[in-house]
């Protein structure tokens, strides 16, 4: 495996012996460092393989931090409103409440024996629990779908005879077999294998948009040792929506993500031309109305570029201090008018914990942004309401999975690949692929409720679409095309606007900045 | 053609060789026959040569003879492409199908141009298909299936097999490869992924140039999958995997396209057709490098024109001038820098002034990717540097190991007291170890010419030296006196007198420093009248670093020097100083310290520190400097030599141009093979033994074990089991073949009648089947035939790996764990060790008498005198080896257990009767190293105390190895033919290598790695090379220096090699590496940055950034991500599953689940890189990594391992805190404290060293102001850096 190179700790496992082994062993053979000279750094230490943004592996290996920066932190861009620019937001009352934010939730500490537990063993337990608790969520998602019909545990699977029942689990594994679909299912109480026909209803498009640890339902009966299932429903979101009422006046929000200040390849003139027009240096009629009525910012994640993130950052980064990576974003940011609230979310580029789920900035280096006047932190994920619409908030790191899983999917189409999720009911379904997942007590990634509109970034590129009415969008960035994007042909829409009407939680319109972006 | 290659002693040695090995072969076969083992008969076949070998390993029968007759008729090459002929046309049997024939003809080629030696042949093509191109017309294709182990086979012999693929598939009558853009885009996409994922590659192509080869390469390069990562450009029309295919990636990048030069030579030598796209690619590439080269040219010129013209008006000195050629032709080399691993200290900064003096030459112990230092080197760089270590070297290769040379110069230290002494002796580094305070100079490294031709290095500038300045004298002898003296030899005793009359000097003396010049060294008057009569340069030990000064500051020197106290003597009219003492200046005191002079601090009666400078050092100061008679001015173009050399009768040479970086790779080894767990009986048991596998303790709980294992059964009696014998009735029994479908067994003759295959479900027979044993029957039985009881544990297998899974019988583990002996993966015993050259030995150094000596046919000394006594130096046999004290100790018990094995288990006489180590003396081992499948016979001639296994350089090229830190095994001769079956080896890829499958039993510097040809075999180098060397030549334009190449297919390539330098000891040195013995991560990086602190010639705050960067750092995250995505395991059944089970254990047996990435890994390293993100100056961004990467931890266990909260009243001393403290503290107003920090970095305080260091161009990289200890190093470091050849030119 990749990790072959991760120091195993083996608990309460192997005797210990007397003497250190020799790198020769029957198993250990073929990765022993003396042999694979090679394929290491020539020290004996290997490179650890570790996966950058779009999942592109990279190794992780030393790297020169070499020469002096010289660079600005925008201390001096001062936009002030345009004289006489009529903001017909400022008059709407702020109507925001922040219905999840993982800050908020409180985790029940795992359960186990004795006080004197080694932390092995919690950790275990907090993982266990994890996954126990999103069968559970999802469980109750699948609740109210009324085909799914009697729900029955695995383990109870061998008392039933003839009638159909429903199965719900976490998938462990699927492969197509000649005949239909084959897939290990788990619940609290035992697995099961489940053989699906490859004639039976919307069989291979479920097959296909099952991802490894996505929670499904099957229907159908139980064989020897196999369950013969003849329907399988995903969690997804319901067909149909029920209409909000509508509002008395016309209010926006605008999306962003992936900001990456620090980058060297931060569009900053793009970014100043859009706070310009926040502004009011708009261009029509059109423009004005819009600036006049935007309310909300949202921020979904790597506002900054961060440091260390990836190998070989140091040469890519205008600003290498994070200290300053936020105090430049800040002084941006001041710059949006104080009537229109912000949000922001971090992401996997930004001083955060790294594993899913985020609960914020760390405050003590991303203090600047903490004391802009206007603007809230949010968790990643998280979900805002917006004058009775529910945003659902999150950097969209799960991206990466269904690319990796689903069929088709591309990093060029993130939407598509936002609906696989939206259909999962689940941020980041799979463990172990190449989203990091802490070991919190409690699945918080779970979409527990039907967001009106679903927004997302971290693959640099813009694009939106309507599934069963949930509006799910990717933000794009701010960053334009890096060498490495280059390389792994990735091609980012920068500095692209998207703004929502907040009623219909629908695109209204979409204003660019990329005329200022170098290099694209 | 046998006679004329050897000597008669040659002769002489190889067939006694050849009668010991007969002997264990006959042994063997009377054992084997008995049907104990798997096969009856030995299975390891002897090989004289090449072709033996190549017939051996891939076969087919009977092509040796042939090989032998091409090879002598065509060349080593063409004969290759004739065998592929012969192969195809069918003249060794028929193959049946062309699939076959195309495989056959491949293997047996790529083994001749391996040398017969490398797995590759076996191991590196997993397969040859004919294919077709279904995406174009559907014609018939050669692909070849590349896997992981071609990579042993090196780039030039991946890039033949191609080219041998190619002339397979025209003799086999079949069209190209016609490979889609799919095809083509997906290797593009491999390489690249392959290189940013997995390894980098040693040569990156550009996609154009993928794109191209892969338009053009006639056959399908492909293979399985290598690595577990997968591609983007999947399910590719006749590609299998989506993962990355490693060998294929190889075979491509660093093979045809990285060779292509190397290619062309071959293609026209073979006159392969249809290849010309490859010369005109490396045309291509040559002319783009020439194209770019002008351009760094004229800009060379354009810079140098400019000097030109300032040089037509002044003059330059000649030592400025070489300077100035040197830093524009050499430019250091960082490469080895770029990673310094935590407890392996950088001991030199690339090409610094302090690092390692450049000596060339080749010590006893040393060439081959050798280096020889002073012992005393080792230890006053804290012992990190064991006899064996590996180092990672700036040039001219890009590691080595280092044995010791006496005789080459150690470290200048300065002690704690303020004294500077140089350590060239043991004895005194020993004493002055735990005083030093700073390493002013590491000491020399004696490599050999050899090296330089081997890597293509340029050669660097010589430094002075004794063997150098002994030949200017002899020189100046011959052409003052017309007497001819030879030095490093014995002269005809009239011409020393006459020589010595003419000079006035002792003839005794004179005929010893001529006989040992790098041991005998005159006294400072004495050099300074041979100087003078003989106008030679001054004697290169009395030489000072004069170079490390400017002139201006000898300026100051002399100054100082004028008022100071000098006591004068006079040795025939010449007069020299006797002693100096000195006002104890600080600033007059480093100029000292950085000449390298030995000189001390006293107190005066009236309490003043003064510095004292006694004989002989007085006058080495002040001789060049004319005794203080003539005014030393600094000018401009000219080094402080140079102006000394215009004033003063006495000329100096530079002793200190050229220096070389290095630090610390691998510590040395030398220990016996366990395997992981340790196994003591290759027998399955399954889980009945516990988790170590424990045969006794399952049989004592008298468990049954469920095993896949192999059975026999008796033909006579019908007993069953996993034996060979019946243990009924002595009868050679029958294996067992095995319907997994129906559960039938069937003997093989039965077997063999039905195919292979069931005859009722038509299912392929196994070999083996999942059986129950009862280890406490077979245990018992075991017992009694070899009469061992009482055993604490017999380590097993948890289950075989091999094809056949034949169990070893339980009676050889049983003498093992009786003798304390573990086995490896094919049934033999190793020990292994770190390879290191040797050419010559003393035979007190290996503890061996003179008497034994002779019997084994040693009976001169290295320079044709009777053997006599135990400290004459006596050549190597090119298959004698000279084992670790280690290895003696364990090959003692292997010895032991083989004699048991040979009484009770097979009923034979004892062979070894060794009592004690010096009994193995000259009996035989096999050598073999990993990646390779060919063994070679060498024999034991001594023991010593280091960590390395000594043996000829040519032996370890045999083995394809050199001696950059390499290692491998050794095996008792009759073991392995015993023991050894390949029966036993795992059958996954890979599983062939490291095995002895073929062992050669004469040693034929023709067929050894080519990279020992280049070894230099001279008693010295002649004067003409060291003056050759200030033109910085290419070492490949020197002709004069014989090395191994030149005399190849001559009995001299046997006998007769010679060294250049001396060691009193060839064990004298630390034996084992500080590194392995320090424990944790901190107490190692403390250490080495310690050193790195005291060692002039390192800095320490460059070492810490880097450790933290290319070590730590890459650790800590890469554990931090894979512990979110990691798996769990079962502890019991050790099945693994991508997230915990949500019934808490495993679903399979019921065990417990545990983390296979535990918080401790995560966090292992977190401490030392805090302590030196505190101790040290390093960036703020490398800082804030840390810290930031401490609080990703914290974060990540927040929820489940609540922390108590610290309280964050007050003073906190943790770095990080401080640091956001600093950032973000109460005074964040505009003006506050951290304006100044935030943000600027460093661009304040940069103005500050600036002004405060006025002669400093190079403005520092500023210290961290945190730490006390800092200020005071500044200020020493401040001085110290002042001497780098930037400044040196004023630049």
């Amino acid at each position: 495996s990749l990790d072959s190179s991760l120091t195993e700790v083996v608990e309460d496992s192997l005797p210990v012996e007397a003497e250190p082994l020799n790198g020769n062993g029957y198993g250990n053979y073929a990765d022993s460092e003396e042999y694979y000279e090679n394929g290491e750094n020539g020290n004996g230490v290997k490179p650890k393989i570790v996966y950058g943004d779009y999942g592109i592996p990279i190794a992780y290996v030393g790297e020169d931090v070499e020469g002096e920066k010289s660079y600005s932190t925008y201390e001096d861009v001062v936009i002030k409103p345009k004289e006489g620019f009529h903001y017909r937001a400022k008059e709407i009352p702020d109507e925001w409440e922040l219905t999840f934010d993982v800050k908020n939730v409180k985790f029940e500490a795992p359960k186990v024996k004795n006080a004197a537990s080694k932390e092995g063993e919690i950790i275990i337990q907090a993982y266990s629990s994890y996954f126990k608790s999103r069968l559970r969520k999802m469980r109750r998602i699948f609740r109210e779908n009324p085909e799914i019909g009697t729900v029955i545990d695995i383990a109870k699977l061998s008392y039933v005879r003839d009638d159909e029942v429903t199965i719900i689990g976490l998938v462990n594994d699927k492969r197509e077999t000649a005949k239909g679909y084959m897939f290990e299912v788990e619940d609290a109480t035992g697995r099961v294998k489940v053989f699906l026909g490859r004639d039976k209803e919307n069989a291979s498009q479920a097959y296909n948009a099952i991802m490894p640890d996505s929670v499904v339902a099957f229907r159908g009966q139980p064989g020897r040792g196999i369950f013969f299932a003849n329907r399988v429903f995903l969690p997804d979101v319901p067909k149909f929506r029920r209409e909000k009422p509508p509002l008395e006046e016309k209010v926006y929000a605008i999306l962003l993500s992936d900001i990456h200040v620090g980058s060297n390849k931060f569009c900053e003139k793009a970014f100043e031309k859009f706070l310009e027009w926040l502004n009011g240096e708009v261009n029509s009629r059109a423009e004005e109305e819009l600036v006049s009525r935007i309310k909300y910012l949202i921020i979904g994640g790597d506002v900054v570029d961060g440091v260390g993130i990836y190998p070989g950052q140091y040469n890519e980064l205008a600003i290498p201090d994070i200290f300053d990576q936020y105090e430049a974003l800040a002084n941006l940011l001041r710059n949006v008018p104080e009537h229109i609230t912000m949000f922001i979310g971090p992401g996997n580029h930004d001083a955060a914990r790294t594993a899913l789920p985020q609960p914020g900035f760390y405050e003590e280096y991303a203090k600047p942004i903490y004391k802009l006047k206007n603007a809230v932190i949010l968790s990643n994920p998280a979900v805002i309401n917006l004058h009775g619409r529910e945003f659902l908030i999150a950097h969209g790191r799960g991206i990466e999975d269904v690319v990796d899983f689903i069929p088709g999917r591309t990093h060029h189409k993130p939407a598509e690949a936002m609906v696989d999720l939206l259909k999962l009911r689940h941020l980041a379904p799979t463990f172990g692929n190449k989203v990091p997942i802490a070991p919190d007590p409690e699945d918080t990634l779970v979409i527990e409720s039907v967001p009106d509109l679903f927004q997302a970034g971290h693959v640099h590129v813009m694009e939106y679409r309507i599934y069963n009415g949930v509006f799910v969008i990717n933000s794009g960035t701010w960053q334009a095309q890096t060498e490495f994007q280059k390389m792994v042909n990735i091609i980012p829409t920068p500095a692209r606007v998207p703004i929502i009407d907040v009623e219909t939680a629908r695109l209204r319109a979409v204003v660019s900045f990329d005329q200022f972006c170098e290099g694209v | 053609m046998g006679e004329e290659l050897y000597s008669p002693e040659m002769k002489a040695y190889f067939e006694s060789l050849q009668r010991e090995i007969d002997r264990a072969y006959e042994i063997a076969r009377k054992a084997r026959s008995q049907g104990k083992d798997p096969s009856l008969d030995v299975e390891v076949p002897q090989a004289t040569d090449m072709a033996g070998r190549v017939e051996s390993l891939v076969g087919p029968p009977g092509v040796a003879e042939r090989i032998r007759e091409l090879v002598k008729e065509y060349g080593k090459e063409l004969a290759a492409l004739k065998v592929v002929d012969e192969i195809i046309e069918g003249k060794f049997g028929d193959l049946g199908s062309k699939e076959k024939y195309a495989e056959q003809a491949v293997r047996t080629a790529l083994a001749i141009l391996t040398e017969g030696i490398v797995s590759a042949p076996l191991e590196g093509i997993a397969d040859v298909k004919i294919k077709r191109n279904t995406w174009a017309d559907n014609s018939e294709y050669l692909a070849l299936y590349y896997a992981g182990p071609i990579r042993s086979s090196g780039g030039t012999a991946q890039a033949l097999s191609v080219l041998v693929g190619d002339y397979v598939r025209k003799k086999l009558g079949l069209d190209r490869f016609k490979p889609s853009e799919e095809h083509i885009e997906r290797m593009v996409e491999e390489i690249d992924l392959y290189h940013r994922a997995v390894t980098r590659l040693q040569y990156h192509p550009e996609a154009d140039e993928v794109r191209l080869a892969m338009r053009n390469i006639p056959i399908e390069i492909t293979g399985e999958e290598t690595d577990k990562v997968e591609v983007s450009h999947r399910n590719v029309p006749g590609v299998e995997t989506n993962h990355l295919r490693g060998g294929a990636i190889l075979v491509l990048a660093e093979g045809v396209l990285q060779k292509a030069k190397k290619l062309v030579k071959y293609i026209d030598k073979m006159g392969v057709e249809g290849w010309d796209w490859i010369k005109e690619f490396v045309e291509a590439k040559e002319k783009g490098k020439s194209s770019e080269e002008p351009k760094v040219d004229e800009s060379k010129a354009e810079d140098s024109g400019a000097r030109e013209e300032v040089a037509e008006k002044v003059e330059k000195g000649f030592y400025y001038e070489l300077y100035e050629r040197f830093r524009a032709n050499i430019a250091p080399n960082k490469k080895y820098t770029k990673e310094i691993i935590g407890g392996r200290p950088l001991f030199a900064e690339p090409s610094e002034n302090g690092g390692f003096r450049l000596r060339y030459g080749r010590s006893r112990v040393s060439g081959f990717a050798t280096w020889s230092v002073n012992p005393a080197t080792m230890l006053i760089l804290d012992e990190f540097i064991a006899i064996g270590t590996q180092m990672k070297t700036e040039r001219p290769g890009k590691g080595c190991i280092v044995t010791p040379a006496t005789t080459v110069e150690g470290p200048i230290v300065k002690l704690k007291d303020g004294s500077v002494v140089r350590v060239d002796d043991y004895e005194t580094a020993l004493r002055v170890k735990n005083e030093i305070e700073e390493i002013l100079y590491v000491g020399d490294a004696l490599v050999n010419f050899g090296d330089f031709v081997e890597n293509n290095q340029t050669l660097l500038p010589a430094n002075y030296v004794e063997e150098w300045w002994v030949q200017e004298l002899v020189k100046a002898i011959e052409e003052l006196y017309e007497v001819e003296l030879k030095p490093f030899s014995d002269n005809p005793r009239e011409a020393v007198e006459e020589a010595a009359e003419y000079l006035e000097v002792d003839p005794d003396f004179l005929e010893s420093l001529l006989r040992d010049p790098l041991r005998v060294k005159p006294s400072v008057e004495l050099a300074i009248h041979l100087s003078k009569v003989l106008d030679i340069p001054f004697h290169p030990y009395y030489t000072l670093y004069w170079n490390t000064l400017k002139p201006e500051e000898v300026e100051e020197l002399q100054k100082a020097l004028l008022n100071a106290q000098i006591e004068w003597d006079e040795f025939r009219k010449l007069k020299f100083a006797k002693r100096v003492i000195l006002e104890n200046d600080p600033q007059i005191k480093r100029y000292l310290e950085l000449l390298g002079l030995p000189h001390r601090l006293e107190r005066t009666e009236d309490r003043r520190k003064v510095i004292v400078i006694d004989y002989p050092w007085s006058s080495a100061l002040l001789t060049p400097l004319g005794d203080l008679e003539w005014e030393f001015k600094a000018k401009p173009f000219f080094t402080v030599i140079d102006i000394i050399n215009e004033s003063n009768p006495i000329k100096l040479r530079d002793r200190g141009i050229s220096w070389i970086g290095a630090r610390m790779g691998r510590p040395e080894k030398a220990k016996e093979r366990k395997m992981k767990p340790p196994v003591q009986v290759l027998f399955p048991i399954g889980l009945a033994g516990g988790q170590s596998r424990d045969i006794k303790k399952a049989a004592e709980e008298g468990k049954t074990a469920k095993v896949e294992i192999a059975f026999f059964k008796c033909p006579k009696c019908g007993h069953t089991g996993p034996e060979h014998l019946c243990p009924v009735c002595g009868t050679r029994k029958e294996l067992l073949w095995h319907c997994p479908k129906c559960n039938v067994d069937y003997p093989e003759s039965e077997a063999k009648e039905f195919g292979f295959r069931c005859p009722r479900c038509d299912v392929e027979l196994k070999p083996y089947a999942e059986r129950e044993i009862k280890p406490s029957e077979l245990l018992r039985r075991a017992m009694d035939n070899v009469k061992v009881y009482g055993i604490d544990r017999l380590k097993g297998v948890k289950g075989m790996t091999s094809g056949y899974k034949m169990a070893e019988p339980l009676e050889k583990g049983l003498l093992r764990v009786k003798n304390d002996v573990y086995v490896f993966k094919d049934g033999t015993i190793r020990f292994d060790a770190t390879d290191a050259p040797i050419t010559h030995f003393k035979p007190k150094e290996i503890g061996v008498s003179v008497e034994k000596l002779r019997e084994l046919g040693y009976t001169h000394d290295f320079e044709g005198k009777p053997l006599e006594r135990d400290d004459q130096i006596v050549e190597l046999k090119v298959q004698d080896i000279i084992l670790s004290y280690e290895a003696g100790k364990y090959l003692l018990k292997v010895a032991r257990f083989v004699d048991d094995l040979l009484e009770k288990f097979y009923g034979l006489p004892r062979f070894y009767n060794a009592e004690k180590m010096e009994d193995l003396i000259g009996h035989l081992v096999i050598g073999l190293a990993p990646h390779t499948s060919a063994g070679i016979i060498g024999r034991i001639i001594g023991f010593s105390d280091v960590l390395v296994g000594y043996a000829h350089p040519y032996y370890h090229a045999a083995k394809r190895r050199n001696c950059d830190g390499d290692e491998d095994a050794v095996m008792l001769l009759l073991d392995a033919l015993l023991n050894f079956s390949k029966y036993y080896l795992p059958e996954k890829r890979g599983g062939k290598m490291d095995a002895p499958l073929v062992v050669t039993t004469r040693l034929d510097p023709r067929e050894v790695d080519s990279e020992v040809h280049n070894m230099d075999v001279v008693r010295y180098y002649p004067l003409e090379f060291y003056e050759v060397t200030y033109d910085m030549k290419s070492p490949k334009e020197i002709k004069f220096i014989e090395r191994v190449e030149d005399r190849l297919g001559k009995p001299e390539m046997y006998e007769g090699i010679k060294f250049t330098h001396d060691t009193d000891d060839i064990g004298l040195g630390p034996k084992m590496s500080l590194y392995k013995q320090l424990g944790d991560m901190v107490e190692k990086v403390e250490r080495q940055l310690a050193l790195a602190e005291r060692i002039r010639a390192v800095d320490e705050h460059h070492v810490a950034e880097t450790i933290l960067n290319s070590h730590l750092i890459p650790d800590l995250r890469g554990n931090l991500r894979s512990f979110t995505r990691q798996e769990f395991r079962c502890v019991k059944c050790n099945t693994k599953y991508r997230r915990p089970p949500l019934i808490g254990r495993c679903p399979k047996c019921g065990g417990k689940i545990v983390l296979t990435v535990s918080k401790g890994a995560v966090e292992k390293y977190l401490p030392t890189a805090k302590m030196l993100v505190t101790r040290y100056k390093v960036k703020d961004y490398t800082r804030q990594r840390i810290c930031l990467t401490e609080k990703d931890i914290k974060t990540l266990f927040e929820t489940v391992l609540p922390e108590k909260q610290r309280t964050l009243l007050g003073f906190s001393a943790d770095v990080c805190e401080k640091m956001i403290k600093e950032r973000t503290g109460s005074s964040n107003g505009k003006n506050g404290y951290l304006d100044g920090f935030n943000g600027k970095n460093g661009k304040a305080k940069k103005a500050k060293v600036g002004s405060e260091a006025k002669k400093e161009k190079k403005p520092k990289t500023e210290k961290s102001k945190d730490l006390k200890k800092e200020v005071k190093k500044e200020k020493a470091k401040a001085r110290r850096k002042r001497i780098s050849l930037d400044e040196f030119f004023g630049g």
